[in-house]
């Protein structure tokens, strides 16, 4: 048991006070001359022993009701599965509130006109007008630090909005869940109750990749014992007519996809907006899903730095945009870094695009500082596999950079393990996938002269998807998708003591190939909202000049680095599909987790409705006190009516 | 009540005295009497009331034989008529300290006025009246006498009176009735605070010895109530004893106690052929002694 008000407990030493006053009653006694002391003595006798039982009774009624008003006043809070008598230093109860900010959370509530995120805010004000005391903490599903409210009356204030506004993020509640038990350890807050806003999208708590996380939390809750509770508040949207659009996540051509839930025949005015115009296109919608495919962002997009495409205004204003951005370029742009200059001369014969112009040459020692590198698409670097880990590259990679990667010409300076071999001893490479890839056949059916391919000198390549093996079964050629980016890594050099690479006819290809894959990519620039690419991109401004909007909460399309970026809603935000109360319930196997459909009976009137308790203890124990006070004088009058 | 009385005579209670001139105070057994009065006697007389025929004993007055009587039975019988004397009335006053309780009045000043009126009343209708101190050591008895100057003697003496003896109404009342030879009215005047047994052996006593007895048993409105809401040290008026008490709880068993105590004295009373008044000190006298006057009453028409 723990108490709100703990200085009230100072009052116990009230209990002392009927004593007192008992004490001084007797010393502020009347003194009576009396004639009749025989029936005075003999009455005093007779009822003494019935008397004092009165007398102790009333007196320990009138202590408990003290004690009563004390709790009441001090305003205990049990927790469950703990005594009543245990007055262990407990402390209140931390109100904190998980709030699901995900873009789904923007629809309107049921029964209402307000967004599901405005009305678990109310929610959330509510609560915390009955929290009396304990903190209010607040997490949110954009990860962003736990927002702790010491006034209350600062969730009232427009600027929570600043806080807690819309977002196009996505939500993953059981990892943000996670965070909130391990911050609720990490702060040794032994009460707390966790209140969860969510809509219940299945995307928002994906079930069954979050399996053990929801158990490990269901464990957690078990071992609290009641200390900690987990209440789900669960909130619906209205089923209005809708229409939604949002970018598929196509690696190569990004389409977009208009969804509604109205049946039939419908024609829309697409509004599309580029850098320089805007346009409409009348599409006519016949099925609950349309699909609008690369060639018509091809027509728009044309020299466009971006596209963004709005549905027509319906009661879900969320969904209804969805952005792109295009390169203005048609070719790559690439750069060379090599520490041997004889490699850097072959490399850059090889590189030369279909415009004719030729890679930057770039110095393998300012690579690690180079800032220059997002105006260019294809880096190649020859040099020690140390160099890929400098932040500019690991950031070049981060943005979508493709590497090619030659091993360094120094002898021992690999961190893979080196090969010299003997010219009886050449490697050739057997095996390649001819069906697609870099390596694929080309569209006469002809394969690549790797058969012409001898190399004398090898060094594993970079860890990755091995796409050609030598004869003995080891890599040649490996390739690693990092984030966007991706790094190809070759095991031998284009030189004279290592292969006869520099001939040209395997890699040329190769490298042409590489480009063009890259050419494609380096296009279309598009994010989710709320991703780890996003976090990224702190420093971009939101071409509507709103210095409020970023890229991580904000869809839209973003300015970096001359570079234009589209960060769009993640698409599941769309999937009405939600999770049954039978299936999360499965999901945390818990006694401690409870499905509160009115987040207004939570728990914590528990905690508030003890002092009702105590009230009305300390009226029984009054009345009782009353009744073996009053009776004597009630039967006083009697007795004198008799005379 | 409250006005403490200057003159003997102030101690009679007008009102109640123009209240019961008039009435007879009569005795309800046979007096023997010095002189004829209103009272029945023990003895035949020659009264105009019929009592009884009697065979003729020689030597007796032959002038009271019937002699209708004897010339038609030829038979000697006298014909006894039924004698009326006075009444000897001995009125006695308790002067225990307990008596001097009261709030308004003490128990005593109301028994003076009560011995006062009384004594007036039955001096008035020729009867004689006497007083006597109950439980004090000193001689204070007044032998009972019918002159009206006499009235003067005894109102002194009531008024003299002091209740500041120690407590011995039991023996008094033993030494009372054998001190008395000749039937009388015993007007006892006390709060009886005694052993209620002892106190009925007295009156038995007094009864053997051919007394009627009348017990009016004083208290004060307190007694009867005992409404006290602070807690109280009772102090006995007796012995000094005192008793620190929370009144409103032994209240109920104190009003049992002295419910008892009447309700003995009452049975036991009837029970001795003996009359008890149960007076309250803030009733005024004419209402307060308006039954005792009314039992002499009914007394005189039977």
């Amino acid at each position: 048991m723990s108490f709100l008000q703990p200085i009230a407990l100072f009052g116990f030493i009230l209990v002392i006070a009927p004593i007192l006053i008992h004490l001084l009653n007797r010393l502020r006694h009347r003194r009576q001359e009396w004639a009749a002391m025989r029936f005075l003595l003999r009455a005093s006798e007779k009822s003494s022993r019935s008397t004092k039982l009165r007398h102790w009774l009333t007196l320990l009624l009138r202590m408990l009701a003290l004690i009563c008003l004390t709790l009441l006043i001090a305003q205990p809070v049990f927790h469950q599965g703990e005594s009543w008598l245990s007055f262990t230093g407990q402390k209140p109860v931390t109100l904190v509130c998980v709030l699901d900010r995900s873009a789904s959370m923007e629809r309107i509530a049921k029964g209402t006109t307000s967004s599901l995120r405005k009305l678990s805010l109310n929610n959330i004000l509510s609560l915390s007008k009955k929290q009396d005391s304990g903190r209010i903490v607040i997490f949110e599903t954009t990860d962003s630090p736990p927002l702790i409210i010491n006034q209350k009356l600062a969730l009232d204030s427009p600027s929570i909005e600043s806080f807690l506004g819309p977002t196009d993020t996505s939500a993953n509640l059981p990892g943000t869940l996670k965070n909130v038990f391990g911050w609720l350890e990490r702060e040794s807050i032994s009460n707390a109750r966790i209140c969860i806003f969510s809509d219940l999208q299945s995307s928002s708590w994906k079930l069954s990749q979050n399996a053990i996380t929801l158990q490990e939390l269901a464990r957690d809750l078990e071992q609290r014992k009641g200390k900690w509770k987990l209440q789900l508040c669960p909130l619906e949207t209205t089923s209005l007519i809708n229409r939604s659009i949002y970018l598929q996540p196509q690696k190569r051509t990004p389409n977009f996809l208009i969804e509604r839930s109205q049946i039939g025949e419908e024609i829309i005015s697409i509004e599309i907006q580029s850098e320089a115009t805007k346009s409409y296109l009348d599409l006519n919608l016949t099925s609950a899903r349309t699909i609008l495919n690369s060639s018509l962002i091809s027509a728009f997009g044309k020299d466009q730095n971006w596209l963004s495409l709005s549905l027509p205004d319906d009661l879900f204003l969320f969904d209804n945009k969805a952005y792109l951005t295009l390169s203005r370029s048609n070719s790559t742009v690439s750069a060379i870094s090599a520490e041997n200059e004889r490699i850097e001369r072959i490399l850059s014969a090889a590189t030369q695009n279909k415009e004719g112009k030729k890679p930057m040459i770039k110095k393998l020692k300012n690579a690690s500082t180079d800032s220059d590198w997002n105006h260019f698409d294809l880096w190649l670097l020859q040099g020690n596999s140390s160099i890929l880990s400098e932040p500019s590259i690991q950031a070049f990679i981060d943005e979508g950079g493709t590497v090619l990667h030659f091993p360094s010409t120094r002898d021992g300076d690999a961190i893979e393990s080196e090969r010299n071999l003997i010219d009886s001893d050449l490697f050739s490479v057997t095996q390649w996938n001819e069906n697609q890839g870099i390596l694929a056949n080309s569209s006469s059916g002809h394969s690549l002269p790797f058969s012409f391919l001898k190399i004398k000198k090898r060094q594993t390549p970079l860890e990755g998807e091995a796409l050609a093996f030598y004869q003995d079964g080891k890599p040649f050629l490996t390739k690693k998708e990092i984030g966007k980016g991706i790094i190809y890594s070759f095991s031998t050099l284009p030189l004279e003591t290592w292969s006869n690479l520099e001939d040209g006819f395997v890699l040329v290809p190769i490298i042409q190939r590489i480009l063009s894959t890259t050419e494609t990519l380096s296009r279309i620039n598009f994010y989710a909202c709320g991703s780890e690419d996003a976090k990224r991109f702190q420093n971009a401004v939101s071409i509507t000049g709103d210095k409020s909007e970023t890229p991580f909460f904000h869809a839209g399309i973003y300015l970096k680095n001359g570079k234009y970026f589209a960060f769009n809603r993640p698409a599941l935000e769309t999937d009405p599909e939600r999770i049954s109360k039978k299936e999360m319930e499965s999901s945390i196997l818990s006694e401690h987790f409870e499905w509160q459909s009115d987040p207004n009976l939570t728990a914590l009137s528990q905690n508030s409705e003890n002092w009702k308790l105590f009230l009305l203890l300390g009226i029984l124990l009054l009345l009782a006190e009353t009744y073996f006070s009053l009776p004597a004088a009630h039967k006083h009058k009697q007795a004198v009516h008799e005379f | 009540m409250s006005k403490e009385a200057k003159q003997p005579f102030d101690l009679i209670d007008r009102a109640a005295v123009s209240r019961f001139t008039g009435d007879p105070l009569i005795g309800t057994f046979p007096m023997e009497g010095s002189v004829s009065g209103h009272h029945r006697s023990n003895h035949k007389g020659s009264s105009v009331e019929f009592a009884e025929y009697r065979e003729y004993s020689p030597g007796e007055d032959p002038r009271r034989l019937d002699w209708r009587v004897m010339a038609r039975t030829d038979r000697l019988f006298l014909k006894e008529f039924e004698a009326e004397t006075n009444l000897r009335c001995q009125f006695s006053l308790d002067c225990s300290r307990s008596m001097s309780f009261g709030e308004t009045g003490s128990k005593f000043d109301y028994g003076k006025k009560i011995i006062a009126t009384l004594a007036y009343l039955f001096l008035l209708q020729g009867d004689a009246v006497g007083f006597n101190l109950l439980g004090s050591r000193k001689r204070s008895a007044l032998t009972a006498k019918r002159n009206p100057v006499h009235l003067q003697t005894l109102l002194q003496l009531v008024q003299d009176a002091e209740p500041n003896q120690e407590q011995l109404l039991i023996p008094s009342l033993h030494d009372l009735a054998e001190s008395v030879s000749m039937r009388a009215l015993f007007v006892i005047v006390s709060d009886f605070l005694d052993e209620p047994s002892a106190i009925m052996k007295a009156i038995h006593h007094c009864r053997d010895r051919k007394h009627e007895v009348v017990l009016l048993h004083l208290f004060d409105i307190q007694e009867l109530e005992f409404i006290f809401t602070h807690p109280t040290c009772f102090v006995d008026l007796e012995d000094g004893q005192s008793i620190l008490t929370e009144p409103s709880e032994i209240r109920k068993e104190y009003l049992f106690q002295l419910e008892k105590h009447i309700s003995f004295l009452r049975s036991e009373c009837l029970e001795a052929g003996s009359f008890y008044y149960k007076l309250t000190t803030n009733i005024p006298l004419s209402e307060g002694l308006d039954a005792f006057v009314s039992d002499r009453n009914s007394s005189a028409r039977r």
